[in-house]
């Protein structure tokens, strides 16, 4: 318990530079040698102590990894990836070198807190938020575990799921997103190291919200996270990821995959802060992220609703999707992705309807300053036997400044004729009139810029579960400092 | 002319009417008030035969036949006439256009020839000046942009083109200014005679001081709870929905 | 002509050719260097039932033109070693002066003609390339015809060099092609103004790429429509906002129905430079039934910030609570389509400025629907 807050509470450090979240702790870790190759899967899964089948699972998934090429659709720009740059297994080696008390953390950190507007004893008690939290490759802690285990809900890190529940990871693992899909996706496949597992039982509402923290920490290590969670029959569950990463010159990798599954009149709201570090005023450093997310609503009347607020990383690829199966299922996607600097974003979703009165909804909105790049990219996709599927699609891009670029490219296609679609999308600059309204009011431009770009974003911000929308608020301003409006 | 009986309709597996009787013979007005929800403009729509209203008993005939069986057109077409109480805009479709095309579905329905354009213009122009409506609105594209006056407006110069034997007004008086109530008001006496009938809903007394119903009926919760004669719109303008269903 | 010799004609042809040899694989979220090829995807036509469905219908619907509106001139003929392409977007995947085999190119001088509406009809010229210079700022309106069966020839290529301050409507007309491929290039020059209506309709495969240069000032419309198709329809527009204080409104509608395939891809581009640009467009398409499909890429790529840029796009049957109004006052379902059908198109239809176009080109729409 103690070590999971001592984690949140390094997670949100504040250091030297811009970015709030970077430092790193100095924790002896155990690693893998640099590099990717068959033994290392190897090495990978002996570490997990994995049973047979898991390791011939990541081997062949590595195989197809070595067959693909990368994805290149996105508009993103960056140098080749070397894979061989890397580690892929990294673990701390002991828990007792983490810090205990709040003496130890540093002051700055308490600061960044005040400034998100989260008091620290009111994180720490995080009422009702329940974490799993992964600090580079291994579940530290779990907690609220009890009141879970009452309920037959099953939370906890994947590496323990394949050991206790592997009739669970065999039938779903990799049932979503097909280890072929793409070369990340395979590569995720075979060096995953940790995520979470979550399983909700029939009839079940999770009464708390599921959360984790990814944090990224030691040098060069590609993060590679997998989670599946699965809604049984009648179930609900809320999730929330957060993620920050230290601040390093070199790129790290992230690549991870999340799968959800919801069956008959399930739903799971997933919801997503991510604060990667996105690299220096001048583009050096940030993180790399490359993130599969999908979610199959098999079952009738099931809904899965992912919401996002990207504001981190240097490079975001990302489309959390949903496959619309089930009659009557929905999908949701609520996105924000701010862009600073030199960073660039390619994001979106796919909605991909197959069964009957299926519909969707997407709401994105993007704004992009300084140099950076933003791309709005969703498919929405009727198949002939969606019929009478709705979908409203709403893409708003806000530009600050002139030297950033703002992008929307969807992609509409309908094979049903019973079917509707509606996309909206503009793009526009701040409004100088609110702007001068705000500053004439007394508040600094900066705030006025925070203030405005809040309200653009309102309708994602307020699908945020309370713990998380406070703090997002606060980093949408953050993220947009020092941007000339 | 039309002959409900113990209608039950639901939407979306709600039930809205849920057991409605009424008889309207040939050449009577009859009023239809009540309360917001009650199922008016419910009974409105089933009555013109508009999709997705689920009828799960009860019957109604229209001129001796069952108007349950036909189609909507095939309604229209037999004489039915539906004012509706938001009137839908349709972008593209010139007024006189859809007005012309509407009536020459009925000559072809009653194996008449299509009306020349010449005839249909002088009776067109003729109609929308005792309505006060300005002949411009009618190049402009159906209903879009109108106010909502004009909209109801251009529903009841439909009605008197049309000539139908029943007509259904939903709410025509609201909207209307009270020169415009008046104008729409002769319009619908005008076009009354001792072979048609009305149906009129409204929300106000006041509109029935122009057009003289011979039978006033309450509607709540889906049912008729009274009927009487003029004097019953009076009596409710006084006391109020709540007041008269407890009376 | 029969089903057998019908395809073999089409797959044969050198536009075949030219999207096999440019098109790879067909994911979608696809490799953008030819991702404006995405959805002209050949092999997905069903040739037996397009050519089930083709319309016999013969218009004379060039008679309609020539009645009322004069041939242009050839004002000039002339022979380039290489026609130069002033085309050249960031990202473009095509070399388009690399495509041009043919080195003879036509060119119009329009500022000659002394009639306010002129008619070219392409099918009587054997050049692939052709180039239009305008410069008068009195708006002129200029027909191009384009309804020959050319699934043997290569894609032709039209240049306009609209000059500052001109004004020009054209319209353009493709029926009755069984596989075209066209290019349209229009450099706008400062303050000029460009009013493009497109009739596409009894195509049975077609493609047309417009490409808009735009320097300041300027105003660029696109109006489109498209149907009673068969087999792959696409559109492709790229519009190019290189300078300040320009507008560009492009409205693409489709009717889609008997197994076609209907593509719109649209881009709107915004230089850095390129500050209050006001961008618009919007594609909406009717699908008729469950053998169709309407593919829709509307794009945005803005790197100016004070600009006012937006796009929309619809696909959904024809509207129900329409339909009931129109049978509520006894018009039969299938008249109300037919009316709904052209209240569709009609937004297109209006944006032709010149009256007697517009008399003519409504009747040819009504006749096809
Ligand atoms: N499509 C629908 N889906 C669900 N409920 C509906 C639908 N249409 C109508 N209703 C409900 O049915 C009830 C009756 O509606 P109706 O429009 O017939 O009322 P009304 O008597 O005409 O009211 P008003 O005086 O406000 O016009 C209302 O409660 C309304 O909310
Ligand atoms: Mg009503």
């Amino acid at each position: 318990m103690a070590a999971t807050e001592q984690t949140i509470k390094q997670v949100k450090t504040l250091e030297s530079g811009d970015y709030k979240y970077g430092f790193s702790s100095d924790i002896e870790n155990i690693q893998a040698p640099k590099g990717l190759n068959e033994e290392i899967v190897k090495y990978i899964s002996k570490q997990k102590n994995e049973p047979e089948w898991m390791l011939e699972w990541r081997l062949k998934a590595f195989n197809v990894f070595n067959k693909l090429k990368k994805p290149d659709w996105a508009k993103l720009n960056f140098p080749e990836i070397d894979y061989q740059d890397y580690y892929y297994y990294s673990s701390p080696k002991s828990m007792k070198d983490k810090p205990k008390s709040l003496d130890e953390i540093d002051p700055e950190i308490l600061k960044t807190y005040e400034k998100l507007g989260i008091p620290i004893e009111e994180q720490k008690v995080l009422s009702g938020v329940a974490m799993d939290v992964v600090l580079d490759s291994v579940s530290i802690a779990t907690t609220y575990k009890k009141q879970l285990n009452d309920l037959g809900i099953i939370f906890c890190p994947i590496s323990e799921a394949i050991q206790e529940h592997p009739e669970l990871i065999k039938k779903y693992l990799g049932s979503v997103i097909p280890v072929s899909d793409h070369s990340f996706s395979a590569l995720n496949s075979a060096v995953f190291t940790d995520g979470s597992f979550v399983y909700i039982p029939e009839n079940v509402r999770c009464p708390v919200e599921l959360s984790t923290y990814f944090r990224i920490n030691a040098i060069n290590t590609g993060q590679f996270e997998r989670t599946l969670i699965i809604a049984d029959k009648n179930s609900y569950v809320s999730y929330l990821e957060g993620c920050t990463a230290p601040m390093r010159d070199e790129n790290q990798l992230h690549a991870a995959n999340v799968e959800l599954i919801a069956l008959d009149n399930a739903e799971i709201k997933y919801s997503t802060v991510q604060n990667w570090y996105p690299g220096d005023k001048d583009g050096k450093g940030g993180i790399y992220n490359f993130v599969t997310k999908r979610g199959a609503c098999r079952g009738v009347n099931s809904k899965i609703s992912w919401t996002q607020v990207e504001t981190g990383s240097a490079i975001t690829w990302k489309y959390p999707s949903c496959i619309l199966q089930g009659d009557n299922s929905k999908g949701e996607f609520y996105s924000v992705a701010i862009t600073n600097n030199f960073q660039q974003a390619d994001t979106g979703t796919k909605m991909i309807h197959i069964g009957k009165n299926t519909t969707s909804k997407i709401i994105s909105k993007g704004i992009s300053a300084g140099n950076a790049s933003n791309t709005y990219r969703g498919q929405v996709k009727i198949q002939p036997t969606a019929i009478n599927a709705r979908n409203f699609t709403q893409c708003d891009s806000l530009l600050i400044g002139n030297e950033c670029g703002a992008h929307t490219v969807p992609y509409i296609e309908s094979a049903n004729s019973d079917a509707q679609v509606e996309h909206e999308a503009t793009t526009s600059k701040i409004n100088e009139d609110q702007l001068f309204y705000c500053q004439q009011r007394g508040l600094s431009h900066e705030d006025a810029v925070g203030l405005i770009v809040n309200g653009f974003c309102k309708e994602v911000l307020q699908n945020l579960p309370m713990e998380f929308a406070v703090e997002a608020k606060k980093l949408v301003s953050i993220s947009l400092e020092g941007s000339v409006g | 002319m039309l002959n409900i009986n113990n209608l039950k309709v639901s939407i979306d597996e709600k039930e809205i009417l849920k057991g409605l009787s009424l008889k309207i013979n040939k050449g009577e007005v009859h009023a239809l008030m009540g309360p917001n929800g009650s199922g008016k403009s419910t009974l409105s729509y089933v009555l013109s035969g508009k999709e997705k209203y689920q009828v799960n008993g009860g019957s109604v005939d229209f001129k001796d036949n069952n108007l349950l069986d036909m189609d909507v057109d095939e309604r229209a077409n037999n004489g039915l006439f539906l004012a509706f109480q938001y009137p839908m805009e349709i972008p593209g479709v010139q007024t006189s256009f859809f007005l012309r095309t509407a009536m020459n579905a009925k000559r072809k329905f009653n194996n008449k020839p299509e009306l020349d354009a010449l005839e249909f213009a002088k009776e067109l122009k003729k109609k929308s000046q005792e309505l006060n409506i300005n002949p411009d609105m009618l190049k402009r594209d159906l209903n879009v942009n109108y106010s909502g006056g004009e909209k109801k407006k251009q529903e009841i110069l439909q009605l008197s083109m049309l000539d139908p034997d029943l007509a259904i007004l939903d709410e025509t008086d609201s909207g209307l200014d009270i020169d415009a109530l008046r104008i729409v008001s002769e319009g619908v006496n005008k076009a009354r005679n001792s072979e048609n009938s009305f149906l009129v809903i409204t929300h106000y007394q006041r509109l029935l001081n122009y057009i003289k119903p011979d039978f006033v009926h309450i509607i709540a919760d889906g049912r008729i709870v009274k009927s009487g004669d003029y004097s019953l719109a009076l009596e409710l303008e006084e006391q109020g929905y709540e007041k008269m269903a407890q009376a | 002509m029969d089903v057998e010799k019908y395809i073999q004609n089409i797959k044969n042809s050198k536009l075949n050719q030219y999207f096999q040899n440019n098109l790879l694989e067909l994911n979608p979220f696809r490799n953008h260097k030819i991702e404006n090829y995405k959805y002209a995807q050949l092999n997905k036509i069903d040739y037996n039932i397009a050519h089930k469905n083709i319309h016999s219908i013969d218009l004379n619907i060039k008679d309609n033109f020539h009645d009322i509106f004069k041939n242009a001139k050839t004002m000039e003929h002339v022979t380039l070693d290489h026609m130069q392409w002033t085309f050249n977007a960031p990202d473009s995947p095509i070399r388009l002066s690399s495509l041009i085999k043919d080195p003879v190119v036509h060119s119009f001088d329009l500022n000659n003609f002394n009639e306010e509406v002129c008619i070219i009809d392409l099918s009587n010229y054997l050049e692939l390339n052709f180039i239009f210079d305008y410069s008068n700022n009195e708006k002129m309106s200029l027909i191009i015809i384009d309804s020959e069966i050319n699934s043997n020839k290569s894609p032709r290529y039209l240049k306009f060099n609209i000059h500052e301050k001109a004004n020009i409507e054209i319209l353009q007309m493709s029926y009755n092609k069984e596989n075209s491929l066209i290019f349209y290039e229009f450099n706008q020059n400062d303050s000029s103004n460009v009013n493009l209506t497109a009739l596409q309709a009894n195509n049975v495969q077609l493609r047309n790429e417009f490409y808009f240069n735009l320097a300041s000032h300027c105003s660029t419309k696109i109006s489109g429509t498209n149907f009673c198709n068969l087999g792959v329809n696409d559109n492709y527009s790229f519009i190019q906002h290189n300078k300040p204080d320009s507008s560009s409104k492009e409205v693409f509608k489709s009717i889609v129905d008997h197994g076609a395939i209907t593509n719109f891809q649209g881009k709107i581009y915004v230089d850095k430079i390129a500050q209050k640009t006001d961008g618009y467009q919007m594609s909406r398409s009717l699908l008729l039934d469950d053998i169709s499909k309407s593919n829709n890429k509307p794009e945005l790529e803005i790197y100016a910030d004070d600009v006012k840029c937006s796009h929309g796009s619809t696909i959904s049957k024809i509207d129900q609570d329409h339909l009931y109004y129109f049978n509520s006052r006894g018009i039969s379902s299938d008249l109300a389509t037919k009316i709904l059908k052209k209240a569709f198109i009609q937004e297109v239809l209006d944006s032709i400025e010149n009256v007697s176009l517009k008399q003519i080109s409504d009747k040819i729409v009504s006749s096809f629907l």
